[in-house]
């Protein structure tokens, strides 16, 4: 897909993304393999990628494609059998906690503890003095419109709420890097908008780099720079698709104008053939 | 912040009231609301004590009845008024507080013993699934024995004092704390666990910050359980033989027939039990997190 559709954004007064603060993560000639019952099972065979600084990169695929043990090689929670995970070119070999943050499908917030602090959980772990963490974590609350339930119990959150709680715990860490595994599948339709939008106003501001795990044609085409489609087991790239779609982006109405919506179904059908093709294979 | 990379902005208005602003009605409209959950509550409550108290004046009914035409001998049942009698007649006498402070010093100390090292021992089983395979056998055979059944071997070897009544409230507090301590830890959520990991928690703090928090209402819980067993093994233990205690109470009164006293001694253990629950129950309301619970 080279076309590259020209579209007006509406909201063009908004900021460009300035200068990148991402960090590049290149996997070299990946192979993973664990016991699964009695049989070794290969998550991940002979994967290459690499993703410059700042991208958005979505990864499809079918369940068990290895998408979840990539992340956690990422993220230095699972270390490959043969190949290298870089990040800035340096080996992954412990958990890259300092970089990256992790943000998975449900929330993992601590019921005991206010939205506040829970906010401040990877600070805490960090050993940030008191002061500064309710410093940050009362800007990031105020920046995901949450200013108002600081000291809230989290089980009196709704579930949208919940999850812009995590994704205010995941911002606090100022990562290079986010690590996504489905973190708004949990979500009704209309509210999983309005979370992807205010993160995506979030991340067009930062340049970080993000990797985001997604069942989602949609949401992969609507917030990803780039999209990987993974086969199924062993897990290998299937195709690597550029998504030409400018930012900012409005998620709320995205089909208002015209181009958009022709080049998202363009792309969706080329994904469906694509998932339609690497089954066929399987 | 350092680096400030994520520019500020405002928080979009349309998230809700404050929570503050929720329970106090500032219109009419809302005051209506307000007025209308606390009316339920008052009904609520109005016929919670209103049952209960009608339960309470049928046992006492049923049970002056019963005696009154005969149907059970007064002997065996004595009645509630020469119950009410004993029990301020015990109350009077220093032998009896003198035996409510032993089996209560007592329950005190296997509970407080016996909870001890059920929680070390259950946060080292939790956290090293090897020892906890290798003790296994011999905590379900252990577990296993109807500990009141060890009291006169625990007075064979300790005496007539407190300390075999307080090994055998602590054998059985033990094991309710050790499962309880174990279920709470091994309960937290593998996704907690997983971010846990991922924002690269030592074993330390992943104790300190998830585990012992997420445990700690499994934990009271377990707490609440152990007092009411410590009681009851003091008791037994005093039953089999003491040289004080309510146990002991109780036996004397029910060799001579003094039916009236032994159901006041019964009463007054029942009281002993219910106060290291209230002092329990206070610790549940200061240590637990998660919706109130019904108990």
């Amino acid at each position: 897909m080279s076309a590259t559709i020209a579209y007006p954004s509406d909201r063009s007064t908004m900021k460009q993304p300035t200068e990148t603060t991402g960090v590049e993560i290149s996997l070299k000639s990946i192979r993973h393999g664990f016991m699964h019952g009695d049989t070794v099972v290969h998550p991940v065979w002979d994967l290459d990628l690499d993703i410059p600084a700042g991208q958005f990169v979505c990864l499809v695929g079918p369940s068990g494609c290895g998408k979840t043990t990539l992340l956690g090689m990422v993220a230095g929670l699972v270390m490959p059998k043969q190949g290298s995970v870089m990040i800035e070119g340096t080996q992954v070999e412990k958990p890259s906690s300092e970089s990256v943050a992790y943000m998975l499908a449900r929330d993992a917030l601590l019921p005991w503890l206010s939205a506040q602090d829970n906010v401040e959980l990877g600070l805490r772990v960090r050993g940030v003095p008191k002061a500064e963490r309710r410093k940050i974590s009362s800007e990031w609350l105020a920046r995901v419109g949450l200013a108002d339930f600081k000291s809230s119990s989290i089980l009196r959150l709704s579930q949208g709420m919940r999850q812009r709680v995590a994704i205010a715990r995941t911002l606090a860490l100022e990562p290079r890097c986010i690590l996504m595994d489905e973190p708004f599948a949990a979500l009704d339709a209309q509210t999983r908008v309005l979370v992807q939008q205010e993160f995506l106003k979030l991340w067009e501001k930062s340049g970080t780099t993000v990797i985001f795990v997604t069942h989602d044609l949609s949401e992969a085409i609507l917030l990803g720079d780039r999209i990987i489609l993974m086969s199924t087991r062993p897990g290998r790239i299937v195709s690597d698709i550029k998504v030409d779609l400018p930012r900012p982006r409005n998620l709320t109405a995205p089909f208002k104008n015209q181009g958009f919506a022709q080049y998202h179904e363009q792309l969706a059908d080329r994904l469906r053939d694509e998932v339609a093709a690497a089954n066929r294979e399987a | 912040m350092s680096g400030n990379r994520l520019v500020n902005q405002a928080p979009p208005a349309s998230f809700g009231m404050a929570p503050s602003t929720y329970l106090n009605g500032t219109s009419d409209f809302d005051q209506a609301i307000v007025d209308e959950l606390k009316q339920g509550q008052r009904r609520d409550q109005f016929w919670t004590i209103g049952i209960g108290l009608a339960l309470l004046a049928l046992f006492l009914l049923v049970w002056y009845v019963a005696g009154e035409t005969g149907l059970v001998k007064r002997i065996f049942i004595s009645d509630p008024a020469s119950v009410a009698i004993a029990i301020g007649n015990l109350l009077a006498e220093q032998n009896t507080w003198r035996a409510v402070f032993a089996t209560l010093m007592a329950a005190i100390f296997g509970l407080v013993i016996g909870s001890a090292l059920g929680i070390a021992s259950g946060v080292l089983f939790a956290r090293i699934p090897t020892l906890y395979r290798a003790a296994r056998p011999f905590l379900t055979i252990f577990n296993a024995f109807p500990r009141p059944a060890f009291a006169p071997i625990f007075i064979l070897w300790f005496g007539l004092g407190a300390a075999p009544k307080i090994a055998v409230a602590i054998s059985i507090v033990y094991f309710v704390l050790v499962l309880n301590t174990m279920a709470g830890i091994r309960s937290v959520d593998a996704d907690v666990r997983f971010l846990a990991k991922s924002l690269g928690m030592s074993e330390w703090q992943l104790f300190t910050i998830i585990e012992l928090p997420h445990a700690m209402p499994t934990i009271v819980a377990g707490l609440r359980l152990g007092a009411v067993y410590s009681v009851l093994g003091v008791v037994v233990s005093e039953i089999v033989a003491a040289n004080e205690g309510l146990g002991q109470l109780l036996v004397q009164y029910t060799n001579q027939f003094a039916i009236a006293e032994s159901f006041a001694s019964l009463a007054l253990m029942a009281i002993v039990a219910i106060v290291l629950d209230s002092a329990v129950s206070l610790l549940q309301k200061r240590l637990s997190w998660g919706r109130p619970s019904e108990a």
